[in-house]
């Protein structure tokens, strides 16, 4: 109970920290809004100063300040006011909009990577050494060195160019139907992104495992368990994968974190309408409210993924549970 | 036990290159450095000046075939590599000085640590490429900013690792007796805790370099920078506009192929290192 | 009935590749289990290789420890040679062990009682229930109280994870137990209740008992019999209450010397003489024990001595007597 205390105050004060931090970065990038709304042209001063009006942008920093703390706790959905670049849909809306894409990638190729990485891991336990372990192990480190948004081109190459397979880019169909048609759209034009992003995160992921997995097949522990007759099976799951999950788990919260980063560039790549697009889309634009709310959700699916693991890992790990 | 920075660097380095994953990795940046210099020298064309047909694809005379303005693509990366590179280590000589100081700091100092670690997690949950290109929004892109950007997302990996090292070592009976013995804590520092933590902290830095180099060349992608510049990354980022529908697929291949190579050596290298240091992570039965 | 020992180790040579060169940890070891009932305690100091006995006679060595000679028989039959499943079926059912550290030795995320169910149902068709009933009664007949049957390892005091440890090796009533050092990490009191405990089961169930330690000093009460282990060979064996009384081989003199007891006077306490750098060398050529013995001659450099019955019955390896 202890531990799941001192987690949980952590979290609220590093999101406390981050939501800070989410107000006052977008407000360090220098010209404002209005002035790029107002593009090149030559606007007369006063249009340019209404502009700001509108947006909000000539008050003093902390009524700004209290306003955007106002917005988020006293609403819900949290208020982050209208976007200036897609005025006038309000950020939440505009998120709402696009978030389900988002987490259609990450949660399929999260858990699709989880999945390969718990296998390769399972089978490498089996076979003490040899080549399989070998390859597997530089297959982890390739895809983890591969930038994201490289794999993504090269699949769309192959597979929605040259083979014209798959949908060279975006969410879904202009005029997917209804029923099963939606579903085969949404489906054909997530499978290249969720493979490049589960491609990026298996190299993370496996790294991680299988070093743990390597120092449970050498531990005493194990060492026991096979001389107590058991099978390979049992070990291979029970004891050293079970194991070895631990510190996989624990590290949630910064596995999304970065999955979140890669998402920026797959998204960008495939033109995916996702929430990672909006912000690439929203810094060069300086849409304040959008930078706020998505950087606001940013944070906060990295943080529960967090506490999600540290759950989890409780559960896992009796040691913790004192 | 005292004093023995300088041999236990050479130790490790001995000891890695007998593995033969340090081997490929060494051999692959050995031949990259030797494309970086000599490269130039070397290729008939200039990166950026009109050399051959647009969209040809690989021959004997370009290799890596034209783009879609008759530009040699091998000479672009073979050009490209250096902004790319030079950019990733310097963030991750930077990015892992700073984090092996704070976690040293964080580690050793109690008073300290609750801040520093905070601070640590705070820059952890930010997903890095977000941050990084809205840090590098804030003033005009140049290659040092975009070192600081890469600085200030890196550190907290290797501080939060050496922490938890430092922190399990200050429990060591040696440092126990350092103390009662009379050596202050510089001392213990320098002489106890700096070499012990030395391998970890070599690991960090070459993995960091690999890490480095996919996320600038992911800034430059995105078109953070220069895009006229060529880098591997701007490659790329005038690949994504105009290689699909010319069919340029060697345009797009090859700059890629290159990023994975590089940190692929770097990623070996720092993989060997750890392997060096806890020999149960080594993948055959040797 | 035949005329097969238990377990016959013959002539037996393991060694570890190391990254210095070549380590034997046994050198021509031979050693007869001749029945059931049988006990036998391995004494020796540490490095001496007691532990790879212990794991060469249920065939745990692994790499970088090899197998470079000599044969081991369970009732006849060729362990080394066996295959997974017969093994498999070896272990545990015939042959079990108890270790020093049980910590180690038992998964940290399975509680003590699953641990023997666990092994309940790998060897044998049972019901989960049936399991568990099981593993209770045996846990308590060691000891444990059915309250404290599923805690987890951490969460037991040491003496209480032996008993549990030693239930374990029960579990299957297998003929041989082997137990090396498993009181080394407990105080005196415990220890001895360990040592009762293991007493009463080896008469109670007519078990074979192997029991490996540093401490010569509690072999009196538990076995009958004594090997002496010294850089990796055995140099004397015999009846225990003959060895103690009567050593034979310098080394065992030396080691029973050094026993202190509230009759000693300063004098007669004995020491093996004092291990300098030269001393702690193991020769290459010649008895192993030369340069700590005080009665070495020429011979015994030059000639490795070897385990031969002497006039009164005894195995000694030593120039002295032959």
């Amino acid at each position: 109970m202890d531990f799941v205390k001192r987690r949980i105050l952590t979290s609220i004060a590093v999101f406390f920290v981050a939501i800070n931090l989410d107000f006052i970065l977008p407000r360090l990038v220098p010209g404002n809004a209005a002035e790029i709304f107002a593009g090149g042209t030559k606007l007369p001063s006063n249009a340019v100063n209404l502009l700001e009006i509108r947006f909000g942008l000539n008050q003093p920093l902390y009524v700004q300040y209290y306003l955007f703390f106002k917005g988020i706790f006293t609403n819900w959905p949290p208020y982050f006011g209208v976007s200036f670049n897609y005025y006038p849909m309000t950020v939440s809306n505009l998120i709402a909009q696009r978030l389900p894409w988002t987490i259609l990638l990450i949660a399929s190729s999260f858990f699709l990577s989880f999945y390969i990485s718990y296998l390769l891991a399972a089978i490498g336990s089996m076979r003490r050494g040899g080549k399989f372990e070998f390859g597997s192990l530089y297959t982890s480190i390739l895809f983890w060195s591969t930038p994201a948004f490289w794999v993504g081109m090269i699949l769309i190459w192959v597979f929605a160019v040259y083979l014209g397979w798959l949908p060279v880019f975006g969410n879904i169909d202009f005029n997917p139907g209804s029923g099963l048609a939606y579903v085969a759209s949404v489906v054909f034009h997530a499978v290249l992104p969720v493979i490049t992003l589960t491609a990026v995160v298996f190299g993370q992921n496996y790294f991680v495992l299988r070093g743990a997995a390597q120092q449970a097949l050498r531990s005493d522990y194990v060492l026991t368990a096979k001389s107590r007759g058991l099978r390979e099976r049992t070990i291979a799951f029970g004891y050293v994968l079970r194991n070895s999950l631990l510190p996989v788990v624990s590290l949630l919260g910064y596995s999304l974190a970065s999955l979140l980063s890669a998402v920026v560039l797959v998204e960008s790549v495939f033109g995916y309408t996702g929430v990672g697009d909006l912000v690439v889309d929203a810094i060069i634009n300086r849409d304040y409210p959008v930078l706020e709310g998505t950087f606001f959700y940013l944070t906060l699916i990295v943080i529960i993924g967090g506490l999600i693991g540290d759950f989890v890992l409780l559960k896992l790990d009796p040691r913790l549970r004192r | 036990m005292t004093t023995m920075q300088p041999s236990a660097i050479r130790t490790i380095t001995s000891k890695m290159f007998r593995r033969r994953t340090a081997r490929v990795g060494g051999a692959i940046i050995l031949a990259v450095l030797v494309l970086i210099l000599l490269g130039p020298f070397v290729t008939p064309y200039a990166p950026t000046a009109s050399s051959g047909a647009a969209d040809l694809p690989p021959s004997y005379s370009h290799p890596f075939g034209t783009d879609f303005q008759g530009h040699d693509v091998l000479s672009q990366v073979i050009f490209g590599a250096y902004p790319s590179m030079i950019v990733g280590v310097l963030a991750a000589v930077g990015a892992v000085a700073t984090g092996t100081t704070i976690g040293i700091m964080a580690g050793y100092y109690r008073r300290m640590e609750a801040l520093l670690t905070g601070t640590a997690d705070v820059v952890l949950t930010f997903p890095p490429l977000p941050l990084m290109v809205l840090l590098a929004s804030l003033y005009p892109a140049t290659t040092q900013l975009i070192i600081v950007v890469l600085i200030l997302v890196l550190w907290p990996v290797s501080a939060r690792s050496i922490r938890s090292q430092v922190l399990s070592l200050k429990e060591r009976p040696y440092v126990e007796s350092g103390r009662i013995s009379g050596m202050g804590n510089l001392e213990i520092l320098r002489r106890v805790i700096f070499p012990e933590i030395a391998p970890i902290a070599t690991a960090y830095f070459v993995l960091t370099v690999a890490a480095a180099i996919v996320l600038v060349t992911a800034l430059q992608f995105l078109g953070i920078g220069n895009p006229d510049v060529v880098s591997w990354g701007s490659i790329l980022y005038w690949a994504q506009q105009f290689a699909f529908y010319h069919g340029d697929w060697w345009w797009i291949l090859a700059p890629g192929l290159m990023i994975t190579l590089v940190a692929m050596a770097f990623a070996l290298l720092g993989f060997s290192v750890e392997e060096v240091m806890d020999p149960r992570l080594r993948a055959s039965a040797s | 009935m035949s005329e097969r020992d238990l377990l016959k180790l013959s002539d037996v040579t393991v060694e570890y590749a190391l990254e210095h060169g070549v380590r034997k940890a046994s050198d021509g070891v031979s050693l007869r289990i001749p029945s059931r009932g049988f006990t036998l305690g391995i004494v020796g100091e540490s490095g001496s290789g007691k532990t790879t006995l212990g794991l060469l006679m249920m065939n745990l060595i692994e790499p970088p420890g090899r197998i470079t000679r000599g044969k081991i028989e369970y009732q006849g039959r060729d362990i080394l040679g066996m295959n997974r499943d017969q093994l498999r079926r070896y272990r545990w059912q015939e042959v079990a062990m108890v270790y020093q550290s049980a910590m180690n030795s038992l998964n940290p995320v399975k509680s003590v009682s699953s641990h023997i169910v666990e092994v309940l149902r790998e060897h044998s068709d049972i019901s989960k229930t049936e399991a568990r009933e099981k593993a209770i009664k045996l846990l308590s007949s060691v000891g444990i109280k059915e309250e404290r049957a599923d805690a987890y390892s951490h969460e037991l005091s040491g003496g209480m994870r032996q008993r549990a440890v030693i239930a374990m090796a029960l579990a299957l009533s297998p003929k041989l137990l082997i137990a090396d050092e498993p009181t080394s990490a407990l105080d005196v009191v415990v220890q001895k209740q360990i040592l009762a405990l293991l007493r009463k089961e080896v008469i109670e169930k007519d078990l074979s008992l192997v029991f490996i330690t540093h401490e010569i000093a509690l072999l009196g009460d538990l076995v009958d019999n004594v090997a002496v282990l010294f850089a990796g060979e055995i140099v004397e064996s015999g009846e225990i209450d003959d060895i103690l009384f009567d050593p034979m081989h310098p080394y065992t003199e030396s080691l029973l010397g050094s026993l202190l007891s509230l009759e000693s006077t300063r004098e007669m306490i004995q020491t093996v003489p004092a291990l300098t750098k030269e001393a702690r060398v193991v020769p290459e050529v010649g008895c192993k024990f030369a340069n700590r013995c005080r009665y070495a001659f020429a011979r015994c450099r030059v000639e490795r001595p070897l385990l031969k019955e002497s006039s009164n019955g005894r195995l000694v390896a030593c120039h002295k007597y032959s």
